[in-house]
């Protein structure tokens, strides 16, 4: 196959796409700077395990803040942008807009942007989402599985013993060192510090 | 008087007694059953219940045969024109006689994502990202150069003259000669030709060739099938983005499709996982097999169909090929 020796250019949507992930890695970079002047070396936190939750939307009801310290997070750079959003749309919607019962999401904190044809932006109101997991199953039956479940450790208040990690049906809460309190869908974590334990904090 | 006074005012309160120890019941009983469903169910469920449950007068076809493949990773299938049938996974090619009884197999160096047969009994596998061909016996015949960087192959469609391989990873299918030469790219998306360009959120990119020699390509982010001609003129597509039978569900389907004998299209979809039946000009005409049939969360329902009509449909979680017969002419 021959060489592709054009130069390479950025079109819009890589534009926009790097720019959005450069924000959320910022902001999840400030959150966890947040958390480590919370936190001494060798504590450990709560997190959830996107690859063992099942989205039995234990997290919205069991958390002992309302709403729920348990939020959904976007990594972007899996998301495949489509008009037809598993994770926003209800299934079997009539119409692919933005009207409310069109919408999967029961508390409206997706928001849909238009980027260009055929391409849509979602996009996570933390303050309005309740970690119900609905978007998060949605997206990984239809998509990608983009939309995960985590814990925010700049609003969970770090229980001694997590009201939602006693209810988990999928042992899916595990601890985490809490300098790296994250554990990103598509991201190699090196070392198998995730155990299910329910220790001291 | 006063006697008459009383009695209307006893008759009054134990009116009023009873009315509300009856809303005091009414109310406790309502708290407890709301209780019950509060307990028994998830408020938040994400349902598609509705579209698990297919009527019985939209499935013309039965079950008439499953052959087991005895592979742990199922990827795909292809079917001759003496009905054998060629099933990939696990780094290796089973070739099944068409009475469903294995013929022969052989290793491969690696899994194959897909296998495509020609009318020669030649056998084209993609293998990550380059094409490996193979003669009936199992031997090594060929192994094309790799595609660029980031490509991945996910489907071959093999005519007498050319193969056409579709590259999920560069969103585009490439059509060869029989010995490997690249001739041409179909699908760039160029404006002044029509052409949409390809969409592809998930490694699921499907080509097939029609009865009339032309290439069908799926378009999943758009869920839509595109029909080319070999040097790449779009000439229609069809498609429709819904849950319902008419159209394909979630962000990228069909996940796969094959032609039949008369230029109708077989589809499978993943999300909701289910294969159909659309005639030449795309409209739902049957389902050939209704979501319940799979475990829920099977993808790779790769699909082939034989000179008779007979539907192969590789169900990757029950380790399995499943063959259809039509059964049912009804249309709808």
């Amino acid at each position: 196959m021959p060489e592709d020796k054009s130069p390479k250019y950025h079109d819009r949507r890589s534009f926009i796409k790097n720019g959005l992930n450069t924000t959320a890695a910022l902001a999840l970079g400030g959150i966890a700077g947040f958390t480590i002047t919370r936190s001494t070396k060798g504590d450990m936190v709560w997190q959830i395990d996107p690859d063992k939750c099942i989205q039995c939307e234990k997290c919205a009801i069991n958390c002992v803040l309302y709403p729920s310290a348990v939020k959904c997070v976007h990594a972007y750079a899996m998301c495949g942008y489509c008009k037809l959003c598993g994770g926003y749309h209800q299934p079997g919607t009539k119409r692919l807009d933005t009207a409310a019962e069109s919408q999967l999401c029961p508390t409206n904190a997706i928001k849909r942007t238009f980027v260009e044809n055929p391409y849509f932006e979602y996009t996570i109101d933390e303050k309005l989402c309740i970690g119900c997991a609905k978007c998060v199953k949605g997206c990984g039956s239809f998509g990608n599985g983009s939309l995960f479940l985590q814990v925010r450790h700049d609003i969970c208040v770090n229980c001694n013993e997590c009201n939602i990690a006693l209810n988990c049906p999928a042992d899916a809460w595990v601890r985490v060192p809490a300098d790296n309190p994250y554990l990103f869908r598509g991201e190699v974590r090196e070392s198998p510090t995730a155990t299910s334990e329910s220790g001291d904090v | 008087m006063n006697n008459k006074s009383n009695s209307v005012k006893n008759i009054l309160s134990g009116f009023i007694i009873i009315v509300i120890a009856a809303g005091l019941t009414f109310l406790g009983y309502r708290s407890l059953s709301r209780k019950q469903v509060t307990e028994s169910e998830n408020p938040y469920e994400y349902n598609i219940e509705a579209f698990l449950d297919i009527p019985a007068n939209l499935i013309h076809y039965s079950e008439i045969k499953k052959i087991n493949t005895g592979l742990k990773n199922n990827y795909g299938i292809a079917v001759d024109s003496l009905k054998q049938l060629y099933v990939t996974g696990d780094s290796s090619v089973i070739i099944f006689d068409a009475e469903g009884a294995v013929h022969s197999s052989f290793s491969l160096p690696a899994s194959a994502n897909c296998i495509a047969v020609d009318k020669k009994f030649t056998i084209y596998l993609g293998i990550l990202n380059h094409v490996e061909v193979y003669d009936f016996t199992g031997k090594r015949t060929a192994g094309w150069e790799p595609l660029e960087e980031n490509s991945y192959i996910t489907s071959i469609a093999a005519s007498p003259e050319n193969v056409y391989v579709a590259d999920a990873g560069k969103q585009i299918v490439l059509r060869y000669d029989k010995s490997g030469t690249l001739l041409n790219r179909i699908g760039d998306k160029d404006e002044a030709r029509d052409i949409p360009g390809f969409i592809v959120p998930s490694p699921y990119f499907d080509v097939a060739i029609d009865p009339d020699g032309f290439i069908w390509v799926v378009n999943p982010g758009r869920q839509s099938l595109e029909n080319y001609n070999p040097n790449g003129d779009l000439r229609s597509f069809w498609g429709t983005a819904s849950m319902r039978l008419e159209g394909f569900s979630g962000c990228c389907n069909p996940s796969h499709i094959a032609l039949l004998p008369d230029g109708s299209f077989v589809t499978s979809e993943k999300g909701l996982e289910r294969v159909k039946v659309h005639n030449r000009i795309g409209e739902f005409v049957s389902v050939v097999a209704p979501p319940k049939l799979f475990t829920r969360g099977t993808v790779g329902l790769d699909l082939a169909a034989d000179a008779d009509g007979l539907i192969y449909v590789l169900d990757p979680k029950a380790g399995c090929v499943r063959i259809f017969q039509k059964t049912n002419d009804r249309q709808v």
